[in-house]
């Protein structure tokens, strides 16, 4: 674990050598951004949220500390949420609840643990159910880009021939992908950070990734950040996602994505670091927030799930997770589900880590229409940071550094990780791209969205047959017939999108 | 000496052969009477007829033969009578006459144990010799697979159009050995299914299959219509290719196939019989892909009818 001190040192010294350095060197693609003054991100969270995130990342906490998610019974009205309310110390009013659906979020700075919080509020006759307001995270590596064009893992499911049969799917599918952002405008945007000194305003530019055509980015929002129609990815996770998802293909530029005729939905519910420290710093707070490759709220990412199935989203891809169970993300899922919405979920990287049941992917078990994705490596054996469990329901790639190096990690295009890097940079960009490795369930779960969205581009719109007849489809991985590691084994997109023959 | 006795023994062997002829001309032999003008009495070969006899000419008879009384029948060329053979059911048992041989009541006589030829046909031997023919057909036909949900889902139709030939050889029996060969060749579209709902997936799928079929089987002989029942095996020869398939991932390989078939023949020209046939067929795990396994149809056999013209006598 680095220290603050050394963190802060580090970045204020390096940073105007990182900055010429990766200008000059890095491979990268930038579009013409807009010349207007540029205008402010906008920020919803209070300098004692961004302080209990903060407190959260510092004590590795998988929940907000003083934050709890709250359903009352059907029925119960605003008098009887009051009564419940009245058990805890605080006695905050139901009309200050933030609501998503028939969820609300409850913050109580008198009570900083959420789990007793959550408890108390169980007790009561009127709640339905209460529980933290769990943090995920994305389920990759971020790495430094490198410019290998190499995309093994597209080989591997024999994609040329399956693009024969469904080229890039139909525009009249929508992925939504509930993740850190998709860069939705071409513009720059004032910030406060904090420059090693003080609070500074600084100019941030961001652009659309140029190989991902803007026309098919629609209906953007964000849950988490600068909350409203403008998604910005301050991370570059989300992007890379989306990117093997649906990254531009036959275009001569970088690389290509699984269904790269769909219209991608960009549903922010994860704060990049970026997102943490303007946030941190325009709540006033000095220095630096702590290093943290991010987080997300289950509140938020329920939000992103239920927003995306009103919306007109065919596919979820959620590359996220954790190990504490939500039943409010629970809800959103099977909600979504419900709605003809296929969701794709990472089984989570927790298999050199103990190996706990990853949430929201373990829900997926009983949700047929939801499928939990694990991760394979270059060599097609399980990744090993993959989790397994009896809920891994299909393999894809996700990439493996120990098999490969570099190469057996999953390239598709981002923002330049350079740029933003916080180990070095003070004052991030995030309007230049660049093939980018990272590994991950994260990575494996989009492979299973874009053929989702290739197969409801065929017609079968049902998600429980979508499961169905992938699941009958692939190749059996590891132990014969279903397995832990690899659920029904490594998806066949081109097998699937055949469809059943008469004999075959 | 030895002269002696073989002279003694001739005389003994004539003078036993004269009293026993004796005797068999003292016993009155089972008369008949003939039932209906120009009644044929065959000579022995039943091939040409000896003599043609009206009604209530007399005949004594000497034997049986099958469904044919051994008789004598006067003749006004032989005083001693013509031999041959008469049908017994153109006959009656003249009363007062020793009962004919196989009759134990009066009424026996009129009733023989098999039916008798037509007196206008050539008559049959008393057994059929065995006659052998052959003959080949042509065949067209419409089934109707058992697995009737596979066939809507790839097909839009439970059903299809077959068409084939074929040879047999026939027994004068009944029993006929039968060799077949048909095809059938579809096209459709490859599917998706999921809880019996079918999406097509966009994709043709083309199949034809090609049954060669063997038949043991048997005809009843009954005046112009034979009804006939039979069964055998055979293999069904099966293929499957579909768009964006590669060579390596069409379908070529073949089932074994068991059938029955149950039919209805009838002349229609010299040289011409025309039949219809009921035909069912099993081909027990034929079908193992997603598409079976979703329906639970896994046999690739079913119920057929077909129109039948054979050439041949």
């Amino acid at each position: 674990m680095r220290s603050h001190g050394l963190f802060s040192s580090l970045r204020s010294l390096l940073f105007c050598l990182i900055v010429g350095v990766s200008a000059a060197t890095m491979s990268s693609w930038r579009p013409t951004l807009a010349q207007d003054a540029p205008p402010s991100l906008q920020f919803h969270k209070t300098a004692a949220d961004m302080t209990a995130i903060a407190d959260a990342v510092n004590r590795h906490l998988t929940y907000v500390p003083n934050q709890v998610l709250v359903k009352f019974k059907s029925g119960v009205n605003q008098s009887g949420q009051q009564r419940a309310l009245m058990a805890l110390r605080s006695r905050p009013a139901a009309s200050d609840l933030r609501w998503s659906g028939d969820v609300a979020v409850l913050t109580d700075a008198s009570q900083p643990d959420a789990t007793i919080l959550s408890a108390q509020l169980r007790e009561q006759p009127e709640v339905q159910y209460a529980e933290p307001n769990y943090l995920r995270h994305v389920l990759t590596t971020p790495n430094d880009p490198s410019f290998s064009s190499k995309q093994w893992n597209f080989q591997a499911l024999d994609m040329t021939r399956a693009w024969d049969i469904s080229p890039g799917g139909s525009d009249s599918i929508t992925v939504a992908i509930v993740d850190s952002g998709v860069t939705t405008v071409n513009a720059s945007f004032t910030a406060l950070t904090w420059n090693g000194f003080r609070i500074q305003t600084i100019t941030v530019p961001f652009a659309v990734n140029p190989d991902l055509s803007g026309n098919r980015l629609v209906s953007p929002m964000d849950f988490c950040c600068e909350v409203g129609s403008t998604v910005l990815d301050l991370q570059g996770h989300g992007t890379h996602v989306s990117s093997t998802v649906g990254e531009d293909t036959n275009n001569s530029l970088a690389l290509a994505g699984i269904a790269y005729r769909v219209k991608i939905m960009p549903v922010k519910v994860c704060a990049g670091y970026w997102d943490l420290q303007f946030e941190w710093s325009a709540a006033g707070l000095p220095g630096f927030f702590p290093p943290t490759d991010g987080s997300c709220t289950s509140f938020d990412v329920a939000q992103g799930i239920r927003y995306a199935a009103d919306n007109g989203a065919k596919v979820i891809n959620l590359s996220l997770g954790g190990p504490n169970a939500s039943t409010t993300e629970q809800d959103a899922i099977t909600y979504a589900v419900g709605k003809g919405v296929f969701v794709a979920i990472a089984a989570g990287n927790a298999y050199a880590d103990g190996n706990a049941t990853q949430y929201p992917a373990a829900f997926a078990k009983t949700i047929d229409g939801a499928m939990a994705v694990a991760a394979v490596g270059r060599s097609l054996n399980h990744a090993w940071y993959s989790s397994s469990g009896s809920y891994v329901e299909i393999a894809a790639p996700g990439g493996d550094d120990l098999d490969g190096g570099e190469s057996g990690k999953i390239w598709q295009s981002t923002i330049l990780q350079a740029d933003s890097d916080p180990n070095f940079i003070i004052f991030p960009r995030f309007d230049r791209y660049a093939e980018t490795a990272f590994e991950g369930t994260s990575m494996a779960s989009p492979h299973i969205a874009g053929i989702a969205a290739l197969l409801m581009s065929r017609g079968l719109t049902n998600p429980a047959a979508v499961e169905a007849v992938i699941k009958a489809t692939a190749r059996d991985l590891g132990a014969p017939g279903r397995d832990d590691l690899y659920g029904s084994g490594l998806v066949q997109p081109r097998t699937a999108l055949l469809g059943f023959g008469f004999a075959k | 000496m030895n002269l002696m006795r073989r002279f003694t023994l001739g005389l003994c062997l004539l003078a036993i052969s004269a009293s026993a002829s004796a005797a068999q001309d003292q016993t009155p032999r089972p008369r008949v009477r003939v039932l209906s003008d120009n009644t044929i009495v065959w000579r022995p070969t039943l091939l040409t007829p000896a003599i043609i006899l009206n009604a209530g000419a007399v005949l004594e008879v000497v034997g049986r033969r099958g469904n044919f009384y051994d008789v004598l029948a006067p003749s006004p060329d032989d005083p001693g009578g013509i031999r041959g053979f008469v049908a017994i059911a153109q006959v009656e048992h003249v009363a007062g006459s020793p009962l004919p041989p196989g009759a134990t009541r009066e009424t026996d006589a009129l009733a023989p144990s098999a039916p008798a030829q037509p007196v206008t046909q050539t008559p049959a031997a008393p057994r059929s010799p065995a006659r052998t023919s052959v003959r080949g057909f042509a065949l067209a036909g419409y089934g109707w697979p058992l697995a009737h949900q596979t066939f809507n889902a790839v097909f839009d139709q439970s059903g299809a159009f077959w068409a084939g030939g074929g040879a047999e050889v026939q027994l004068g029996s009944g029993l006929f050995f039968l060799g077949s060969a048909q095809h059938m060749s579809q096209t459709g579209e490859r599917v998706f299914v999921f809880d019996g709902v079918v999406t097509k997936a966009g994709i043709a799928d083309s199949i034809s299959i090609t049954p060669i079929e063997a038949t043991v089987g048997y005809r009843f002989v009954r005046s112009r219509h034979r009804p006939y029942v039979g069964a055998g095996a055979g293999q069904f020869r099966y293929r499957e290719t579909f768009a964006f398939a590669d060579p390596s991932e069409e379908i070529r390989t073949s089932f074994t196939s068991y059938h029955a078939i149950a039919g209805l023949e009838w002349r229609t020209a010299r040289w011409m019989w025309t039949a219809v046939e009921v035909r069912f067929t099993h081909v027990p795990n034929a079908l193992n892909g997603n598409l079976a396994t979703a329906f639970d149809e896994h046999n690739l056999g079913g119920v057929e009818t077909r129109v039948k013209v054979l050439f041949g006598k």
